[in-house]
Parts: C-alpha cells; structure tokens; sequence
C-alpha cells in the first residue's frame, strides 16, 4: 500500500520537473526547489482523501461511463489500461448496456469497393454539410471481415463482397457471386473480428437462382438467414422455395414451403419490420407491386397491402425500413419522389405518402435513384442516390435535401447497430468461431 | 440538528464530509433514492454524508434546486445550466460522480458520466492517460498489436486539448 502512494506521488513532479526542464535548461535550482515544494505537499493522507482519480470508480460506474463512448474511442480506451481493456472486452454488464446506448450512435454499413466494407459512425453534432474541412468518419472493418479466398477460373464474375443484411451488431456478407458454385456465407461481428462461414447445402445442378437475406425476432430470439432458391424440373414449371437456417439451432438448411415467385432480384433489399421481413416482388411486367411478408417467427408467408391505388411497378420502387416503420420509395416519375410510410403495420389504409420535390434537389447531386437509409439529425433523412456514392439529407420541416460529406468512395449502405455481442452467444459456448486477428492474450 | 417544520414544508439537515452542515426541504433531496429511504422509512432529520465533502455536496444541491424548478418553459435555461455543471476540473467532476452514485440520483448520474465519456471520447490514447493521471500496465508490443488491429481508431480528428 505504502509502496503504491509512493510511485503515485512521483508522477506529479517527475512530470512538472521535465516540463520545465525543456523550458528553462539552465535553471536547475529552481526545478529542484519546485519539485520538493510539490513533494512535501504531497502528503499520503491528504492525497489519498482529496484527490480522486479515475481508476477510484466503482466498476458499474466506470461501464457506465465507457459504454456512452462511440466505436472509435472504444477502440482507443480498450488500450489505455488492462482495467478498461477487461471491462469493454469482459465484463458481463458492458456488452449488454452498449446496445442500450449505442443507438445513441448512428452507424451505416457501407460496401466500399468490392472487397471491402466499412462502418461509418454518424456524430451527433457533426457538422457533415459544409465542404472541405470535414474528413470522412470512418472505421473500415477490413481488418476484421472474413478473409477472402482466392478466386478460381473466375473470368465471368467479379470477385465480391457483398452485404446481405445486418441485425443487432452481426453482419451477414457474401463473397463471390451467387451463381458461382463456390460462393460461400459468413455471418459476422466486425467489431469484434469474430465470423463464422455458414454451410451451404451442396450445389444443385437444377438450381436456376438463389438469393439471400439475413433476420432476426426479438419474439423468439433468434437470427435467420434465408435462402430463396428457384428450380427447374424437366418438364415442369420452376418451382420457389425459401429455406431456412437458424443461427445456433439447425443443423441443417430447413425447407420452408413455397415462396411467390419470381423473387430472387428484390430479395436482396429485404427489410426487417414487426418481427417480419419484408420483400417486393419481382415481376417487371406487372402495374402494380406486391409487397410479401415472412413472419420470422412462424415462418409463414404472407402479402402485405401496398399502398392503395398505387401504380408503380416494383422495379421503380424500394422498399425501405425507417423508425420501425415499413416504407417504400417510388421513384417512379421525373418531377418527384415519394416516400410512402406505413403507419400502423399491416392497415392499408394508414399508408401515407411524402413527396419530395426534384426541384428542391441542389444541381450537383446526380438525380438517381433514392434509397432512405435512416432516419438521423431531429428527423432528416439520410438517403443514398443510388448507384452513386453521395449521401444526402432530407429534412421533411425545411422540405430541403442537403448533401453530406462523410465519405468519397461507398456504395450501398445499410443502417448498422454497433454492438459486442460475441457470436457465441448465438451460437453456443463452445461453437468454434473464427477471429480475423489472433487473439492477443492480455492478463 | 432537531427536525422542525415550517408550514407544511420538512425540513433537513445534510452535514458534508467537513461538519458543514446544509439545511434544505425535505422535498428537494427525494430525488436521491438513498436519502429518500432514509427519511421515509426511518424518520430523520439530520444525515451525516462524511464521505462527501462539502464543496461537492453543495454543487449537488444546487443542481437538485434547479431540477425541481425545472418546467417545460426553462428547458433551454436548464440545459445551460446542466453544461456549466460539468465544467468543472476533473478531479471535482469525478467527486461529484462518485457522490452522485452513492447518493442514488440517477438522472444526474447518467448526466455526469456521459459528461466524463465526452472527456475521453475525442482523444488520443496517450491524451486520456496524461489527463486521468493512468499508467499503462501493456506491454508494448501489446499496444501495437491494438493499433495494428484497428488503425483507423488511433487515426483521424482527435483533439488532445486537456481539460
């Protein structure tokens, strides 16, 4: 005990003589006068009563307290101390308490380039409008996705990776391409550098197309990852199906009965809303769309009423969640867009429609297609033009678009709840999940 | 030290860490679910808070003040207030945590412990250490490894300015 006070007490005027030293080189006398006159006035008693440090706070404060800091900062803290390292990294009460607060902390999950994915924390308070002074805010998980494997033969596709969905901190990506026989799944934390690679059932000849999207129920707890598969029998018409694996409890990919067909195309821009998830239809020739449901739960397929009167065929539209609410962005026409929520889930008539005038777009946005990604700001909408890379901000009071400067080179984004859940709380602690980074053992 | 009353109003005694004693309304210290155990359930008037020195206690209760006369038209005036509340140097700003957590006032804990995570969040590694007074216990080859792992996070707009 006595020992510890002693190396305490140094630090201050170790700290102060060097100071001054670099300052006033020849005044040794004085550093030596100034460094007692601190060290006698350092009595042990005094200090250990008056003087507070951080390291005095009780753990469920100091949790508290770390767990109201964004991704960066968390990264940084975890390397101040061993103390801080095993709170963020072991503490039962920090994981559980930063989902709480972190959506506190807007995030986007953003396809960089081919390869590579990135978190983008939104700052509250940042001011993203103005041009040069702000640099991109972002924390590029590179490091911390599942490592891709070379590519064989591929002279037809791209190697990619592509996101499939997010749910709660996981991340579900696909590398190579759907139709090559050799793509494979991971479901992943980027935070945490943990993945794992999903067993895909063995490759089928007679499968025309496959897609996929990623769910979760809080009803029952558990994340899914859906597979919608189109096949041709000789003879017969193709037949769609949805399958089905549950992260921690299959063993194997579950058949889960017919699905409309075709969706293979829209399936990809699934929504996850009222513990369902939600798809357009896929049909180019049709007036009007369908909007289909998959209760994540029961597993059972069901249409959701579109708007009424709605005559936008599905491709010109995009179905978007935002607030929890189910909506759809009909980009359909020259003059304008529509944002169509539905207000209270499953009642036709409670959809209600936004319309965004194209001439309150500044000149320089290229005007695309519009993707709402989240809702951030008091309100603003953050939306992405598609096939472009620049984000914008809508306010609905103002009815004015704004662009936003956070990043040059992404594509498609994603809403994105940070979170450090391990992936063995899913899949069980022993399931064997795979690290990006060999764990650095700290004791 | 005796209770008295006045009017309908119950009266209170807190006495600080250096004997100081502060007398206020009953009313005012309910926000803090430890004193308010104390007087309901068992009736007293006086409340020693030895561990609490008296500087901090008196911030305390000037922020239970202002949260009681809180009403939706002095929001903004309150938000100001709750701002300068935390300015403070950093050794008073741990105090009053430390205080506030003990005394089970919960609002004004959430309150101040964002306010120190705002101290930590836009610095250095190195900045947090200088200004929390913490030795770092790695080795360093373990604090490469954590740069290595996530650069982008020791990169970027930090802002080193101690406070």
């Amino acid at each position: 005990m006595e020992a510890k006070n002693v190396t305490k007490l140094f630090d201050v005027p170790i700290t102060v003589s060097n100071s001054i030293l670099s300052n006033f080189k020849n005044q040794k006398q004085k550093i030596v006068k100034k460094y007692v006159f601190v060290k006698s006035d350092c009595d042990c008693k005094r200090r250990r009563a008056y003087e507070i440090t951080i390291m005095d706070l009780p753990r469920s404060i100091m949790v508290e307290i770390l767990s109201r800091l964004p991704i960066k900062p968390i990264f940084r803290a975890k390397s101040v101390c061993k103390r801080w390292y095993n709170l963020i990294t072991s503490d039962p009460l920090f994981v559980p308490m930063y989902q709480t607060r972190s959506l506190n902390f807007p995030c986007i999950l953003l396809s960089v380039d081919c390869f590579n994915a990135a978190i983008l924390e939104l700052k509250a308070g940042y001011e993203y409008y103005s041009r040069p002074r702000n640099r991109p805010v972002m924390l590029i998980p590179k490091f911390n996705l599942p490592p891709l494997k070379p590519k064989i033969g591929g002279l037809f596709y791209e190697p990619k990776l592509e996101i499939i969905g997010s749910c709660n901190g996981f991340i579900c990506l696909m590398d190579s391409d759907k139709y090559d026989e050799n793509h494979s799944l991971y479901i992943s934390n980027p935070l945490l550098g943990e993945y794992l690679k999903l067993k895909l059932p063995a490759y089928e000849k007679r499968v025309r197309s496959v897609a996929y999207a990623f769910c979760f129920s809080e009803g029952c707890g558990q994340y899914k990852v859906l597979r919608s598969v189109v096949r041709k029998f000789r003879g017969r018409p193709e037949v769609s199906e949805l399958e089905v694996y549950t992260l921690g409890v299959d063993e194997k990919w579950r058949n889960a009965g017919k699905a409309p067909y075709p969706l293979c195309g829209s399936f990809r821009g699934s929504v996850n809303v009222n513990g369902a998830l939600h798809w357009l239809d896929d049909e180019n020739t049709k007036k009007s769309a369908s909007i289909y449901s998959f209760n994540i739960r029961t597993e059972e397929v069901k249409p959701v009423p579109a708007p009424p009167g709605l005559e936008t065929p599905s491709f010109c539209l995009r179905i978007v969640e935002l607030g929890n609410c189910l909506c759809l962005s009909d980009n359909n026409y020259f003059q304008h867009v529509d944002v169509w929520w539905m207000r209270e889930y499953g009642i036709a008539e409670s959809w209600t429609k936004d319309r965004i005038l194209m001439d309150s777009i500044p000149p320089d946005i290229p005007q695309t297609n519009f993707l709402p990604i989240i809702i951030w700001k008091d309100g603003e909408i953050l939306m992405q033009s598609e096939r472009a890379t620049q984000l914008i901000s809508y306010n609905p009071m103002e009815k004015k678009f704004r662009m936003v400067n956070v990043y040059d080179n992404g594509t498609a984004a994603t809403r994105y709840i940070p979170s450090f859940y391990s992936l063995k709380t899913v899949m069980g602690e022993n399931f064997h999940v795979s690290n990006v980074y060999p764990k650095t053992d700290i004791v | 030290m005796a209770s008295s009353t006045t009017g309908e109003k119950k009266i209170l005694t807190l006495k600080g860490g250096d004997n100081e004693e502060f007398i206020l309304e009953e009313s005012l210290v309910l926000q803090s679910e430890l004193l308010k155990n104390m007087v309901k359930e068992e009736r007293v008037s006086s409340i020693p808070l030895p561990s609490i020195k008296s500087k901090t206690l008196v911030k305390i209760i000037e922020y239970l003040k202002k949260h009681a006369e809180l009403t939706p038209s002095n929001k903004e005036e309150f938000k100001n207030f709750e701002k300068e509340f935390v300015n403070v140097v950093l050794e008073e700003l741990l105090d009053i945590t430390v205080a506030v957590n003990y005394l089970k006032i919960n609002g004004l804990l959430e309150f101040c412990c964002q306010a120190v995570a705002d101290r930590i969040k836009d610095k250095s590694v190195e900045a947090v250490r200088k200004i929390f007074r913490i030795e770092s216990d790695f080795t360093p080859e373990e604090e490469s490894e954590f740069r290595k792992e996530t650069p982008e996070a020791f990169e970027g707009d930090l802002d080193d300015t101690t406070n």
